[in-house]
């Protein structure tokens, strides 16, 4: 069996983040398998169909074809081969999914995001989960608290599980585990 | 004196329990999140949890936040003589946006200047990141 592989990303708001970990997901590509980008946002209002206007751009103009799918929920029903790279964009948004579906409970959407991630990482050449940094605030609302403290309790699982972790500020990548290749190979 | 922070729900205090080796070493911990009073330290290792917390019931004493900073100084030069270790947690609360409740922005600012102190009475600082250190200072 091949080495898994898991590489997180997490940083703030227009940090770079996504473009970062579109091109670590072309880094890892298998040359027999796809680059998967999974969208778990929802499609709300305008000003989000501007900001997937943006990234979808990006990604056409990066050289490389990627499949596109959306899903805010059940993240592991994806389809995937076995050489594929998934980049996951990104947790904060697919919690917003768990955490606000009708049919299953808030209290184990956390549970449920870190399985289904890690069900991929183990039926795909590699995944790359990206995040979003929000956990330096004043304690504010009961739900607030509730939404951080999951987000904080998947990103700990994801990056006690992962290859690599990476923090990025201002488009600059800083490694907290593993390594990243720089240099063409 | 050791000083542990970083964001909130980022494993601080589980890389603590890991770092002293605490489920088989004797302890003392104190939650400020329970119990607003500073207890009587009386192991080896005493860690303090919840530093945050603390600046804010100090602050809740004081008029002001510089005030309730003189209070803490006061508390770390009486900490810093004991012979023991004594590691204090606290979660970072000051890189959001500016609080719309006015004590909520003088316990920030106050969260900010004790943190310093803390840092600076401390012989190691590690920030944590999901369960990863950085040793940000060490004597």
């Amino acid at each position: 069996m091949e080495k898994q592989m898991l590489i997180f990303l997490s940083g703030g708001v227009r940090s770079g983040k996504s473009s970062l970990a579109e091109q670590v997901a072309i880094r890892h590509k298998h040359p027999e398998g796809r680059l998967v980008y999974v969208a778990c946002g929802s499609r709300t209002d305008e000003e989000m169909e501007e900001r997937i206007a943006f990234h979808q751009e990006r990604r056409a103009n990066s050289g490389y074809e990627w499949k596109t799918v959306e899903q805010s929920v059940d993240i592991s029903t994806i389809h995937a081969g076995a050489n594929d790279s998934v980049l996951i964009d990104c947790l904060t948004t697919l919690l917003a999914g768990e955490y606000f579906r009708k049919d299953k409970p808030p209290s184990e959407a956390g549970t449920r995001i870190v399985d289904g991630v890690l069900d991929l990482v183990k039926r795909t050449s590699a995944v790359i989960a990206v995040s979003n940094e929000l956990s330096f605030e004043v304690p504010s609302t009961n739900l607030t608290a509730d939404y951080m403290k999951i987000l904080g309790q998947i990103h700990q699982m994801i990056v006690k599980e992962s290859n690599t972790a990476i923090l990025v500020e201002h488009g600059i990548p800083i490694v907290k585990k593993g390594a990243v290749q720089c240099t063409e190979s | 004196m050791h000083f542990v922070t970083g964001g909130s729900f980022n494993g601080k205090k589980q890389w603590v329990k890991d770092f002293y080796n605490l489920d088989v070493t004797p302890h003392q911990w104190h939650s400020f999140y329970e119990k607003e009073q500073i207890p009587f330290f009386k192991e080896d290792i005493v860690v303090l949890e919840g530093m945050e917390r603390h600046v804010r019931i100090l602050l809740e004493k004081a008029e002001t936040s510089l005030e309730a900073n003189a209070l803490f100084k006061k508390e770390l030069s009486s900490w810093k003589k004991e012979e023991r270790t004594i590691v204090l947690i606290g979660t970072d609360i000051m890189k959001g946006i500016v609080p719309m409740n006015a004590f909520d922005r003088m316990w920030r600012d106050a969260a900010g200047w004790c943190f310093q102190d803390a840092a600076a009475f401390s012989e190691r600082v590690d920030t944590i990141w999901y369960g990863i250190a950085q040793t940000i200072k060490e004597e």
